[in-house]
């Protein structure tokens, strides 16, 4: 088992490697540089070329390449170009804001996918379960940006119950937190749940069908303990490998709701950083969420090393 | 008592279809950029953000009377009043305390006063002081400067200088710290848009500890503008700029938490005491208007600094709604007339007859605004309201002018961060359709639009432009109407035009002036590189209780008179 963490940790590094250089020539491939968002369309030529060599965007690119990736080797993930503020502080500011609106996403999905996708399996041609399959084909289909509008109408403007926007970290103020994590968690929950759900319902009805279950069943069991302890714990493996990805992918993807939201996350900051093109806030955002990724699919692989040997000797 | 105005609700029945259809595909693209936060959610980018800093209004706007204000002072002009600006709030007993929390379209990203976007016009006069103000007629008042003195000869100017005024540091004003604010706006790293502002300035000295002179290259008709232009940095924290800032104003800088929240705390010892009368000031950063607005409506935030006009005659019954500086920016068409079909002078022209200015105030701008032909507002001494019917909404003229050939093509960028500059070149595209002339619209976000547009690489593009209500001469700050390095012309804008600029910066007689400023227009539509359209009018959204709000001629907030009463 040792022996493959090492391999798949040195597999890790050229990923990296590949995925560094991708995400610091695409943003050169997008037109404006940081200085002309910087100072503005009423700039002089003279003020741009001086800011540009003041930011070391006169260079070559594989020499800005190398300076880069020489200084992340390092630790150092630079200066805002735009913000002049050091990307480090940036991230270790931003990271725990998404982290807490991803875990509260999840929460929520759980919460409702795991009573859909069970009710949805034990009783798949009841009203019930046909309501569960029609949320969840809304939930899929309807796009978050749109149904994050619908919520801030709804429920910030119209009822007045929720506010629309901001931040509080949770330990400061786990009331107020709760609250201003609602709408977003919501928004952002609602596409996942569906696809928990039907990844439950779908892995508990083959579990359900297994020879174990039903010799649960002919032991006199209650059914309620077939379905809770012996058939969904087995049938909730997958689901947890679908929520470890999901939250690799919260991690980076919540640009749209954190938008809709102004919610002071990372992805806010990659939006606005892309926009602004400073260019070393977005590698270094993008080289965290690649980074995320990457480690959550390598805690994945090592878990199910772990749970199946037949792969680590594969 | 509020320098706020009554709203006037857009007219009902619009005059076209198409304008219906405009008007609605600008509601729903305001609902879409919420929706989405990719096209609005967007930052900063600051098309032509004036180089002025604080006014200290104290009164409303008032343009029809400030339409004939004569131009500045020709000779020696000694300062009125060696006390503090009066403000509208300073007569009404306000109540003390709290906290304000105000939405800022963008992050600040900097400190620095000389380096102004359209993120810092909430912020900027709230943490720093200038030499002097204007109130909303243009009348220098007070300010740093308690006196000022002009030459005779318009060449110099020496500024007396409040005592006891003191930076956050705890250091005190002085003519030193006015000597090295002019040295950093001159200096090419670090002068940002003042650089150009005190292009004509010789040289500044300090003559005792509390008086300054400040000596021009050549006769300055701009000397108001300079001064009231120029916020005073504390020149121990000049360095530091870019995280925090250090002035003398009302409101102390506390934290910055970038993307997210500027603090800011009431400053005990501000010298126009008893202003401020709030504790504490929170600036919330959103990613658009759309979601400020929001924010105003659930209770987060006390201002919106940026109401789109889509929203004015909605939120008007529930909120306070106080219409900007009319003229503060004015928006126009700019046209590459090195490009063609642009580069005859008979197609720009013929713009300047199709673009259907009322429409745009109509159905864009949901009439909080007028129409114009030229740049100047209501109270720039350039402005000539005679000329405000030399081009017509006239699309058969329009059509000559083109020499009635049809199959003319063009293309249109603009900055997608503003719909409704999306809107105006909407309704400029429907009108040319008619008389056989094609525009497709290109949107850009907004670092991209301002690379194309400095870079001269388009043929017609809706924008605007500031510095449009101050000295005339000012335009040229924009780089549009540049003498040099200008993004359209080169070096070598149309003669008649830089002369009448030279004219009018070489005189600090009336009449000399008036003749100039005559010229400068002439030349502007004539030659229609520039197709004014329409003022832009900002409005602030306020939360009932807010009271004692205030803006300065170039729309950046005031907030030291507000008091919160709940």
């Amino acid at each position: 088992m040792g022996k493959y963490i090492v391999l798949r940790l040195v597999q890790l590094l050229p990923v990296l490697l590949l995925a560094s250089v991708a995400v610091w020539l695409m943003i050169y491939l997008i037109p404006g540089d940081p200085a002309i968002a910087l100072l503005g369309p009423d700039v002089t030529p003279e003020q741009l070329a001086r800011a540009r060599e003041r930011m070391g965007l006169d260079q070559p690119l594989p020499v800005q390449y190398a300076l880069w990736l020489g200084r992340v080797v390092q630790g150092d993930l630079g200066v805002s170009y735009v913000g002049s503020v050091p990307v480090r502080t940036m991230l270790a500011q931003r990271i725990p804001v998404t982290l807490q609106l991803t875990v509260a996403a999840l929460l929520v999905a759980l919460a409702i996918a795991a009573p859909l996708g069970i009710l949805a399996a034990v009783r798949p041609r009841s009203w019930a379960g046909r309501l569960v399959t029609v949320y969840n084909t809304l939930a899929m289909a309807i796009p978050t940006f749109w149904l994050g509008i619908l919520l801030v109408l709804l429920f910030g403007l119209q009822l007045k119950w929720l506010p629309t926007s901001g931040f509080v970290p949770f330990w400061e103020d786990p009331g107020r937190a709760v609250r201003l994590l609602i709408l977003p968690a919501l928004t952002l929950g609602a596409y996942v749940s569906a696809v928990l759900a039907r990844f439950t319902r779908a892995a508990l009805l083959e579990t359900i069908s297994q020879d174990y279950v039903r010799t649960a069943r002919a032991k006199g069991l209650r059914e309620r303990s077939v379905i809770g302890v012996h058939a969904l714990r087995n049938a909730l493996i997958p689901v947890v490998t679908v929520v470890g990805l999901q939250f690799g992918a919260f991690m980076g993807g919540t640009v749209i709701t954190e938008a809709i939201f102004d919610y002071p996350g990372l992805g806010r900051m990659l939006l606005q950083a892309i926009l602004q093109r400073d260019y070393t806030v977005i590698q270094a955002t993008m080289l965290f969420v690649v980074f995320t990724f990457v480690l959550i699919n390598l805690l994945t692989d090592l878990l199910y090393a772990y749970l199946d040997p037949r792969i680590r000797y594969a | 008592m509020e320098s706020s105005r009554s709203v006037p609700v857009p007219s009902a029945a619009s005059r076209l279809s198409r304008r219906t259809v405009i008007r609605r595909a600008l509601c729903l693209g305001g609902g879409m950029a919420l929706g989405s936060g990719v096209l609005a959610a967007c930052t900063p980018a600051s098309p032509a953000a004036p180089t002025a800093a604080p006014a200290k209004p104290t009164d409303a706007p008032k343009p029809a009377a400030a339409a004939t204000t004569p131009p500045k002072p020709a000779a020696a002009e000694q300062a009125p009043a060696a006390k503090p600006a009066a403000t509208t709030a300073a007569a009404v007993p306000a109540r003390r305390g709290g906290t304000l929390t105000v939405g800022l379209p963008a992050d600040a990203l900097t400190f620095d006063p000389f380096s102004l976007s359209f993120q810092h016009f909430p912020l900027v006069q709230n943490m720093y002081d200038t030499l002097i103000r204007y109130d909303h007629d243009l009348k220098p008042l007070p300010g740093l400067a308690e006196s000022w003195t002009i030459a005779p000869d318009g060449q110099s100017v020496t500024l007396q200088l409040r005592k006891g005024v003191k930076f956050q540091s705890g250091r005190e004003l002085d003519a030193d710290a006015v000597v090295k604010n002019f040295e950093k706006a001159a200096d090419k790293d670090r002068g940002f848009n003042m650089l150009p502002a005190v292009a004509n300035v010789d040289g500044v000295t300090a003559l005792d500890g509390s008086t300054a002179r400040i000596a021009f290259k050549k006769v300055s008709p701009e000397i108001t503008d300079v001064l009231q232009a120029m916020s005073i940095v504390d020149p121990s924290g000049m360095d530091d700029l870019k995280t925090r800032a250090a002035g003398s104003g009302p409101f102390r800088f506390v934290e910055w938490a970038p993307g997210d929240r500027i603090v800011l705390e009431r400053n005990a010892d501000y010298w126009n005491a008893p202003a401020p009368y709030v504790d504490r000031l929170i600036y919330k950063v959103f990613g658009d208007s759309d979601a400020m607005v929001a924010a105003l409506q659930s209770g987060i935030i006390d201002i919106c600094t940026s109401v789109p006009p889509k929203d004015v005659a909605r939120l008007g019954g529930d909120f306070t709604i106080v219409r900007g500086y009319p003229g503060a920016l004015t928006y126009e068409l700019r046209i590459n007339p090195t490009n063609p079909p642009f580069d005859r002078k008979e197609v720009r022209q013929a713009m300047q007859y199709a673009i259907d200015r009322q429409g745009v105030v109509d159905s864009v701008l949901f009439g909080v605004s007028q129409p114009t032909v030229q740049p100047f507002s209501q109270a720039s001494a350039a402005h000539d309201p005679s000329i405000a019917a030399r081009y017509p909404f006239d699309l058969n003229t329009a059509r000559e002018l083109l020499g009635g050939a049809s199959g003319l093509k063009a293309e249109a960028i603009f900055n997608s961060q503003f719909p409704e500059l999306q809107a105006i070149a909407q309704v400029l595209k429907a009108d040319l359709a008619k008389i056989g002339f094609e525009l497709d619209l290109v949107p850009l976000d907004a670092t991209q639009a301002t690379r194309r547009l400095l870079a001269g690489e388009f043929q017609i593009t809706p924008s605007f432009s500031g510095n449009t209500q101050k000295y005339p001469t000012r335009i040229a700050l924009n780089s549009i109407y540049r003498t040099a390095n200008n993004p359209v012309w080169g070096d070598n804008p149309p003669k008649a035009y830089v002369d009448a600029l030279n004219d009018a910066n070489g005189t600090i007689d009336p009449a000399r002036q008036k003749e100039a400023f005559a010229k400068l227009n002439a030349a502007l539509l004539d030659e229609s590189w520039v197709v004014n359209v329409a003022y832009r009018q900002s409005a602030f959204g306020l939360a009932k209780y807010v009271k004692g709000f205030d803006f300065t001629v170039d729309d950046m907030i005031v907030l030291e008179n507000v008091s919160l009463d709940r």
